[in-house]
This record gives C-alpha cells, structure tokens and sequence, in this order.
C-alpha cells in the first residue's frame, strides 16, 4: 500500500466517527470503495495519460481544514434575502437534516474512485443555499487557501461543495483555489449541484495553486427543466491537476455551457475531464475547452457527450483547439460523442496547433516585437474562454490573472530560447 | 375536357399539426391560368401549398381537392409530383453529396417513367439540361456541385426553377419565390417561369408583396386572411393592396363575418 | 369522420425504413463440396500440423510456435480477449473452432481451367470468374476458399512486368526471402490477441510484389470465401511496393449464412518503400447474420501498413457493410520522411450488427500527413463507433492531420458513438478532427419525393451523397458494387 493511501486512511480516523449517522456511514462505505478500488491507474482507460504516482508517494502529516476557505466577510453580511452561504461543518452541526439525502447523492464514490476518497476524508466545506427565485448579482467567491504549516508537511485537504439552488434562482459562485507559497500536497474538491427548474448558476473555478501540490476536482451538476447551468474553468497552476466536470441534463429545456481554459507551464500536467449527459429531449449543451501548452508541460482533454435514447432534439456542442507553445510540451484530446437517439445535432471538434505564423508575421511586419506579439495571440486565444462570464468585474480579474500567467511562460520561453 | 378545372378546391380545412390553418378554402384553377395568392403572414398561404403536395405533418380535416377530376388527397407526394403538380421551395434544401445533374435526371426519368415515356440516357438528358440552364442563367458547373450545398438563396430559387422547367408540371406552385432574391434574380427567376406559361398549364403564385406580380402578371388575384380566401380579383386587386395594405382586407372580412 | 390526408401522411424517414422489405443475404449458399479439414481444437499439434500440411520451412513454424506460445498466455491472462472495444459478444472458444480445411481437389492443377467446376461455380454465383478470358480486364484475381487460395489469375502477364501475385503458400515456396524479410515486420506475432491467433494458425491468403519502378498494370484482388461449417478463416495477406512502385489492390468477403458465429482474424501487411503507393481497398460482405441477431461472422482484423520510405504512400478505403461484428483498425506507420496515410471508410450496421472500427495514424517521419474520413450509418439496432488514433511523435516536425467523422442515425434504436484519440508532442504539427451526428431530414426526403423520386431511391440516394467522399475513392467496378450494397443493406432496417 502506498504511503498516501495509509497515511490518510489513518489520519481520517481522527473525525471518521463524527457528525450525523448518515454521514458516517456514507464516509465508512466510501472508505470501502476506496480501498477496494486504490488509487487510479494509467491501466484506466480514464486515467491512461495521467499519472498519480506522485501523488501515491506523498506520506501526509495532516488533513488540513478545509476551512481555509474563507468567505468574504462582508459578503456573508450582505447576502440578499433568501440566500445563505455557510460552511458545510457549521450545517451538519445545526441542520444536518437541510443536506441529508442531498450531500453525497451526485458524487457516487462507486464511479470514481478519488470521489469515494474525498468522501471517506470529508469534515467540512461549504453550502450555498438559495431559495426559489432568491437572486445576487456580485458573485459569491469563496477562497481555498492551501498554505502550508510551518514545517511544510505535506497536507491534504478535503473541500466540498453543496449548492441548492431552488426554482429560478440565480447565483454566480467563485471558486478561488490558491496557495501563497509552494510545497508538497493534494487538494481533493468535489462539488454539488442540485439546480431546480428555471434555476440559473454559474460555477467559476479558478486552479492555481502552484507545484508540487496536486490539485483534483470533480464537479457534479444535475439541471432540471428550463434551468441553466455554466461552467468556467481557469487553470494556471504548474502542478499536477486533474479536473473533472459532470452536467446532467435531466428534464426538457435544460442548458448547460462548460467552458475551460487551461495554461501548462514549467512540467505542469493538466488534465480535463468532462461528461455532459443528455438524459431528456430538447437539451442544449456547448463546451469549449481551450488549452495553451508550453515548456514541458502536458495537457489533456477528454470529453464525454452521451445522448440516451429518448433525449431526441438533442443540440450538444463540443470543442477543443489547443495550442502548442515548446518542442517538449504534448496534448492528449480525446473528444467522443455516445449517441443513442437519432434526431439530434452533436458535433465535436479538436485542433491542435501552433501560433498562426502569418498573424504573427504581421504584427511584426507593424512594429510589434515577436514575444509581445505572441502574447498578443495567445491572449485573443485565451480570452475568448473568459468573455463568456457573467460578471464584468470577475472578467477582468481573470483575464488579468491568465494574462500573468502567459508572461511567464513567454519569459521562460524567451530565457529558455536564450540559453 | 375544358370543362373541367385543371385543380378544383372545395371547403378545405387543414390542419398544420395540431393547429387549424385553412378553414374552408375554395378555389378553382383552370388551365392555361396564372392566379396569384396573397396575404398576410399567418394567413394560410404556406398551409395551401403544403397541403397541395401532400407534405407530412398536415393534415385535412375537411373538404377535397381534386386535380383534373381526381381525388388529389388520395394520392401520396410523389404521385402527387409524377402527375405533373411542382412546388418551387421557400426555403429549398441542401442535400450533401448528391450531385445536382444525378439528382435531376433520377427526377426526370421517375416522371417520365410515370408517363409511359422512355428514360432518358445521360447524353440526351445532358442536352436537355443544358438548354433549360440557358433559360435560368445558371452556370454549368454548379450541376456537378451537391443539390443547393453552397448556393447563395439566389442560386437556391434558380435551381428551383430549372427544376420545374426539367420537369414540365402540369400545376406549377410558387411558394414565396420572391424572397431574399434582389431584382436581377428576380428577373431571371420570372423570365424562366413566364417561358412556362401555356394553355395547358396552371400556375399558382404565393406571394407577401405585389413586387412578384409586376414581372408574372397573374389573371386573377385572391386574398387570403385567416385561412379563407376573403376576395378575389383581376391583376388590379394587388395593386390596391399594395396601396392600402391588408388591414383594408381584414377589416371587411371582419366586418363582413 | 375525418376527411384525411391519410396517403400523404405517413412517411418520415424512419416510417419509410421501417415499411421496407426485409431483404435476404444474397451470399449466403453453402457449396457441397468435400474438405479436407482438421478436428477442432488449438494446440500446439494443430500448429505443427498447419505447417506441415504446407510443407514450410522452420523458420516459418517457428514464427508460428512463438505466436501459439504467446496467445496461450494471452489466454490465460484473459481468455475474453480484447474489452475496450464497444462491441459485445459471448466469449469464444478457441478449442472447438476448425483452424484448418480446404476444398479437396481432384489433382494439382496445371492450369486455371482445371479447378473444380464446384468451386469455378461457386465463384461464378459470387460474381467471380476464375477464368481469364470471362474476367473484366484489368483485374487479376487470388481466389481464397476457407482455409487456402484455390486460383490467381493472370499471374503470366503480371510476371512480365516482375510482379508477383500469388497465394501467400506458393510465396513461401517460392520467394521465401521476401516473404522472411517482410512478414511480422508492421505486424509483430504479438502485436495484439486477434494478431497472435492468425500468426498461429494463418493457412493462406495473398501475397504480392511490385518491384522497383514498376506501376501494376491491373488491380490486383483477392476475394475471400468462408464456406466450411465450424471452421475460422486466418488468412495472412502481404503487400510490398519497391522504390517507385504502384499498385491498387481489392478485397472482398462474402460466407454462407449459418446459425453460428464464425471467426474470421485475418492479418494484413504493407510496406511501401521509397515513393511507393499502395491503395488497399475492401469491400466487406461476410454474412451479418439474421435481422433477430443470430449467426453471422466476427470480423476481428489487424490490418496496418508501414510508409518506410520517403514520400510513400499509403490509403486505406474501406466499405463494410456485412459481419455481425466488426473490428478493425486499418492503421498507418508513417515513418518515411514526407510519407502520405490515408483512410477512408464507410460502415453500415443494421439490425443487430456491431462495429467498432477505425484508424491509427502514427506520425514518426518529418512532414508526414494523414487523412481520415469515416461515414458511419446505423439503422436497426446497429450499434458502431468509430475509435482512431492519430499520433504525432516528438520528431513529426510539420505533421498534418485532417479528420473528419460523420454519422447518420435511421430510427431511435440504434446508437453512434465516436472515439478519437488525439496524441500531439510536437509543437509544429497541425491536427484537426471534427464529428457530427445526424439523421436523414423529413425536409431532404420530403424534397426528392415532390420531385417525383419514391422513397426508397430517395433515402438510397440521400445515403450514397453522405458516402460520397469514400465511394469515390474506390475503383470504378467497386463504387458500383459498393453503393449497391449499401442500399441493399438498408433494407428492412428498422424491423
């Protein structure tokens, strides 16, 4: 057994035992699936080009709170009638029964294996409650700092997110996971989300803790008639990431948008995983996930769009361009369509390329320097992802944040090319 | 038989789905005649000429229709199109990798294998083909392109057109063949139906505007307004709606029910 | 009562499929004729015997004995064989499959008009003459029934040119230097469990070779029929084009149609040298079995052929339409600096057929391209996926590849899925895949009957436009017969 395997199924005991029965229960059979099942392997058609090894050799020291996640203070003050955002340990203490039933019905921990460990380790979080009709413009962003301890022990840390959005609710939520110094550890996120109908939410999530942290996320959303669900990935960390995105469409008139874009750097490695299931007719579902690869890091796509055999009138979406920035950087996309009905419209497309030489020979030919222009492509590339967002303000904030991260790839480039 | 109406309309009801549209319609073409219908959206135009070829998804409720004495509502599409009755499309279709010339010549022969008349072979029908594309001005090598798969809406109604002209109907209907084309188009597309123009022949133009009818005069105009034809006219008649617009219709039909 | 339009009314597309005839295999007679056949079973005897029935040389039963010794552990690993394909299957049994029989003729034969008349006959019904005279001109033919090759035709005029056309038996007795050098070198024994069972136990197939500089003159063609109850076909077909050469070449398949499922693993190899091109192409007919799913053939395939020298070329043009399952994966090693992989395919899968097929596009060499489209239709239960790799190694500086994957679904009960596996290290390639799904439109369909053509020749036609693509890429006999075909196989689609 691995170290990370023994250390953590240790280190849970401490809070196993803790909280409403029914969550015990669901953290001692996941404990099961987990072990039954081990840590993924590339011999998983899933998991075929990313390697967990580094994350199997990690002996941890502490499960971190999770409540590094910190809510806008004022924010929290604010909040409009109707809608509540409080931390999943403060809800299991005072009303567990508000989440019973809901906490744990969309992440299964027989279908993957790191959910079943997310849940084995889950002590806290956060849920966001918002009752039918209840509506927030500002965005509601929430902030996962995984700094280390003093010693810099590896740490892990367990997050959960549990969103109810009641009938034509509407919510944008930021999901800012960051680090304000490097080292070694994991951070195992698995969100929720229940949208009645009519409802409209808007997930933003924002990866950017840096290696040697790993970084796993695994998102599940089930969409009911009318309502619309977006999804905005952003991640710019250099480590090891995995990213997993789940949308249900389960009644007619349910939409849904999963956008990404993803940054490698230095020997980053980010994979992407995304299934969209169209279990009703006249559904709609557009992804667009944007990848830009450069020193020696890998980028991995890989998209599921299932249409069952009742979902006629279809209309799925799904692409996937990618640009290559280095010799040593590679992309994996694996782009599939499952189709069981037959009136319907999917389509799928991936590229993979680099920077268009003609535009960049223009700029130049107008005076630009070759390392601007290329950031000058590579951020029209980038922020066509980003202008999809809802909120002017979290737009701008991001694109300044993706902006940064594509100077220093560039610079790395240009001091990588000097030498 | 000149007695007898080439397409004789009697009380028809249809329905588009499940929605009533044409609530007792009569008409009577003869041949040798061009009648224009007009009217506004929503009044039942497109439901006539749908109902007229024997698309799915409508469905008569009430009424007949007969063409040269028969039963037309007994008949299925394609018989419908083998007895000589055309529709030039609204909005024609792009079918991806069947070539045009292939595409007519199976028309051609299935209608003239209906008629008793020989097939034509591929030389034969090339000549054929290419005297009627003079009419519509329409280059040879978009024959070899797929049936209307980038075409301009221009080139769409053209094609329309040299089908009908290939295809030599007995009752030709023009269903909105005026829209999206500019006036050039609009010329040819009507130069190629007015060389139609017969005493064997039929026509009926379905058309929103009057602008139509300056280049195919019709020798009787109807109007039509909420699924009955509300008045009927010489050429005359869609002068004075383009003039007074159909709420001078409408409003004596609602005056007058 | 309601005054209907009750003639006009009914057709959509899937109504008109599902109205339509249910349409008998054409191929699927049995010929009476005596075998000489093997008992059942796998082992190393049954090898050993296969080779000595041919009289190889050691060398050759060896590559067969290392193939047995490792599909036997590949067994034992996992005695159900390949899993990741999205096709389903009971598992087979490899002890009661036939891996040897023949046709027993009367004697050697010195000349083509000395075959069996039974046999002659046979080809004859399937549309093959076997004798040169009656034979289209322009296409020479290697006549494989089960477990052995029973004529070639033309086989003098092509040794003019140097080219030679022959069954793979009288290639190892005859040019057993070109067939060591070549054999297993794109295709290793072990390359995958379908792969090693055929080095085990192939017994014939085709074998051609076109020398340097020479452009064959015909099309070459083999023409495979399982007859035999019981038994597999593992035939073993190796192509070499020299520097500079050309040739197209044809298959076609067609069995009897039988209760049982019947395996048929064959290998197929090719390597093109320098400026070389090959253009392989297949029409596959095997019996699909019933419209209730019961009998036809597992068509488990390993076909790949190797660019190895400068600017070859190599395209796969495939139409499979028959086979109650089919996997196959016509692959391109595209090692040759500026070498050229192509892959064009049309699969049908009606009633309860399964298809799992596709390409793998390995870009090694610099500025090497590779093109793929595939067409898949389904009706019926038809289910099929279409899975392909393209693959760009860090060294393919200037790599291209397009692809482009279309499915049409007829009727609700059928199911396409597509599964591209794109591999990219290396910043200078350029890969493009795209996919859609749809199906024939009410409007499409409702268009050609208004200008007279019945429903039948519409939908046919429809199909064959969406086909257009790959059927061009045909030769001109084949096109024909493979859009005939395809509107064969529609019928009674949705029953």
């Amino acid at each position: 057994m691995s170290g990370a395997v023994d250390s953590l199924m240790r280190l849970r005991q401490r809070f196993a035992g803790e909280g409403p029965e029914w969550l015990q229960i669901q953290r001692e059979a996941a404990a099961q699936a987990f072990l039954d099942a081990g840590l993924p392997t590339r011999r998983l058609e899933a998991w075929k080009s990313t390697n967990l090894a580094p994350l199997a050799a990690l002996d941890f020291a502490r499960i971190a709170p999770t409540g590094a996640a910190t809510l806008g203070a004022s924010l929290a003050a604010s909040l409009p009638a109707g809608i509540r955002v409080r931390s999943l340990a403060e809800v299991l203490r005072s009303e567990p029964d508000r989440i019973a039933g809901r906490l744990g019905r969309l992440a299964d921990p027989k279908l993957s294996a790191l959910v079943a460990l997310q849940t084995a380790c889950l002590e806290d979080g956060v849920v966001i409650e918002l009752d039918a009709n209840a509506r927030i413009e500002e965005p509601i962003r929430i902030r996962f700092n995984s700094s280390p301890d003093v010693y810099d022990r590896p740490s892990a840390s367990f997050p959960r997110l549990l969103v109810l959005a009641g009938a034509h609710s509407e919510a944008t939520i930021v999901l800012d996971f960051g680090s304000e110094k490097p080292a070694p550890g994991f951070t195992c996120h698995v969100a929720e989300l229940l949208l009645e109908k009519g409802a409209r939410v808007e997930l933003v999530q924002i990866q950017a803790e840096p290696a040697p942290r790993i970084h796993f996320s695994s998102v599940h959303a089930e969409v009911e008639g009318g309502a619309r669900f977006d999804s905005s990935i952003s991640s710019l960390s250099d480590g090891l990431l995995r990213s997993e995105l789940d949308v249900r469409l389960i009644a007619p008139g349910a939409e849904t948008g999963m956008n990404g874009f993803f940054l490698g750097r230095g020997t980053g490695h980010v994979d992407h995983f995304t299934t969209v299931e169209h279990a009703a007719p006249h559904c709609t579902s557009a992804q667009e996930y944007r990848g830009v690869l450069g020193d020696r890091s890998k980028g991995v796509f890989r998209g599921r769009v299932i249409v069952r055999p009742d979902a006629q009138k279809t209309d799925a979406r799904q692409s996937n361009p990618n640009l290559l920035l280095s010799d040593s950087a590679s992309v994996d996309t694996r782009p599939q369509l499952e189709i069981y009905a037959d009136d319907v419209r999917a389509s799928h497309g991936s590229t993979i390329g680099q920077l268009d030489a003609d535009a960049l020979f223009f700029l130049r030919a107008r005076g630009i320097a070759e390392s601007e222009a290329r950031l000058l492509l590579t951020h029209a590339f980038a922020s066509a992802i980003v202008e999809a967002l809802r909120d002017p303000g979290l737009r701008a904030d991001l694109i300044r944040r993706i902006d940064e991260a594509l100077a220093r790839l560039e610079s790395a480039r240009t001091v990588g090319g000097a030498a | 038989m000149p007695n007898v109406p080439l397409i004789e309309i009697k009380n028809l009801h249809a329905n588009a789905g499940d929605t009533p549209i044409l609530r007792g319609l009569d008409l009577e073409i003869r041949a040798g005649e061009v009648h224009a219908i007009m009217g506004p959206n929503g009044s039942g135009k497109s439901t006539l000429s749908n109902v007229l070829v024997g698309r799915p998804g409508y469905a008569v409720t009430d009424g007949e229709i007969r063409f040269r004495g028969q039963n037309l509502l007994e008949m299925d599409a394609e018989t419908r199109a083998r007895e000589g009755i055309f529709l030039a499309f609204q909005y024609p279709v792009e079918i991806p990798g069947v070539a045009n010339n292939y595409f007519l010549r199976t028309a051609v022969n299935a209608i003239r294998s209906h008629r008793g008349q020989e097939r034509l072979d591929a030389i034969d029908f090339l000549t054929l083909l290419r005297e009627k594309m003079k009419l519509v001005e329409m280059p040879e090598e978009m024959m070899a392109r797929a049936i209307n798969e980038g075409f301009s809406g221009g080139e769409k109604k053209r094609n329309e057109i040299l089908q009908m002209l290939l295809l030599d109907p007995a009752f030709c209907i023009l269903d909105e063949t005026d829209s999206g084309l500019d006036i050039d188009a609009l010329r040819t597309v009507a130069n190629g139906v007015n060389q139609m123009r017969s005493a064997d022949r039929a026509m009926l133009v379905i058309t929103h505007y009057q602008r139509l009818l300056d280049y195919i005069v019709p020798d009787r105009v109807h109007v039509l307004s909420k699924g009955r034809i509300v008045r009927s006219g010489g050429k005359e008649l869609a002068l004075e709606l383009e003039e007074k617009g159909y709420g001078w219709i409408e409003g004596e039909a609602g005056q007058a029910s | 009562m309601e005054a209907t339009n009750a003639k006009t009314e009914k057709p959509t597309a899937n109504a008109q499929l599902e109205r339509l005839a249910k349409q008998d295999y054409k191929y699927g007679f049995v010929t009476d004729i005596e075998e000489d056949r093997i008992a059942p079973g796998l082992t190393e005897d049954v090898v050993r015997l296969i080779s000595q029935k041919k009289r190889e040389p050691e060398w050759l039963l060896e590559f067969r004995l290392k193939a047995y010794r490792r599909f036997r552990e590949m067994l034992a690993e996992n005695a159900a064989g390949p899993e990741w394909a999205n096709v389903a299957y009971p598992p087979i049994d490899y002890d009661a499959i036939v891996y040897y029989s023949a046709p027993k003729q009367k004697k050697k034969v010195e000349s083509l008009d000395e075959i069996d008349p039974q046999l002659r006959e046979t080809y004859g019904k399937l549309g093959i003459s076997l004798l040169e005279q009656k034979r289209l001109h322009g296409i020479a033919v290697d006549a494989v029934f089960d477990s052995v090759s029973v004529a070639t035709t033309f086989r003098a005029e092509l040794e003019k040119k140097g080219i030679l056309f022959c069954s793979f038996s009288e290639a190892v007795e005859h040019h057993p230097e070109l067939v060591r050098k070549y054999l297993g070198s794109v295709v290793p024994y072990s390359d995958n469990f379908f792969a090693c069972l055929n080095s085990a136990v192939f017994s014939d197939g085709s074998f051609a070779y076109i020398p340097k500089g020479v452009r064959c003159p015909m099309e070459l063609s083999t023409y495979f029929r399982i007859n035999a109850a019981g038994t597999g076909q593992f035939e073993r077909t190796l192509l070499v084009a020299d520097e500079d050469a050309y040739v197209s070449y044809l298959e076609g398949c067609t069995a009897p149609q039988r209760d049982e499922n019947q395996l048929h693993a064959a290998v197929v190899e090719l390597v093109a040298l320098d400026r070389a091109e090959i253009k392989y192409s297949t029409v596959q007919n095997w019996y699909p079995g019933n419209a209730e799913g019961v009998g036809g053939i597992y068509n488990f395939v390993t076909k790949r052929g190797a660019c190895r020298g400068f600017r070859s070329k190599i395209s796969w043009t495939q139409v499979e339409t028959g086979s109650a399952i089919t996997w196959k994966y016509p692959s391109c090693l595209l090692i040759g600096d500026e070498s050229v992989g192509a892959f064009y395919s049309v699969a049908m899968t009606n009633h309860h057929q399964q298809a799992d097929t596709g390409t793998k596009m390995i870009h090694i060499g610099k500025n090497t391209k590779s093109t793929i489209i595939s067409k898949g239709i389904s009706a019926g239960r038809g289910n099929q996926s279409y899975r392909g790799l393209v693959k760009i190694g860090p060294k393919a500086t200037g790599a291209r590849n397009y692809s482009q994957c279309d499915s049409l679904l007829m009727g609700d009960r059928c199911g396409a899925h597509t599964f591209p596996y794109l591999d990219v290290a290396n910043p200078t390639a350029t890969v493009e895949h795209e996919a859609t799904t749809s199906k024939i439109s009410d409007d499409q369909l409702f268009f050609c009957r208004q200008r007279g053509i019945g429903e039948e020749d519409a939908i046919s036609m429809i199909v064959n436009g969406f086909c257009k693509e790959v059927l061009r890429e045909l030769p001109m006999e084949f096109a024909v017969e493979a859009q005939n075909l395809l509107s064969v196989s529609l019928e009674g689609s949705v029953g």
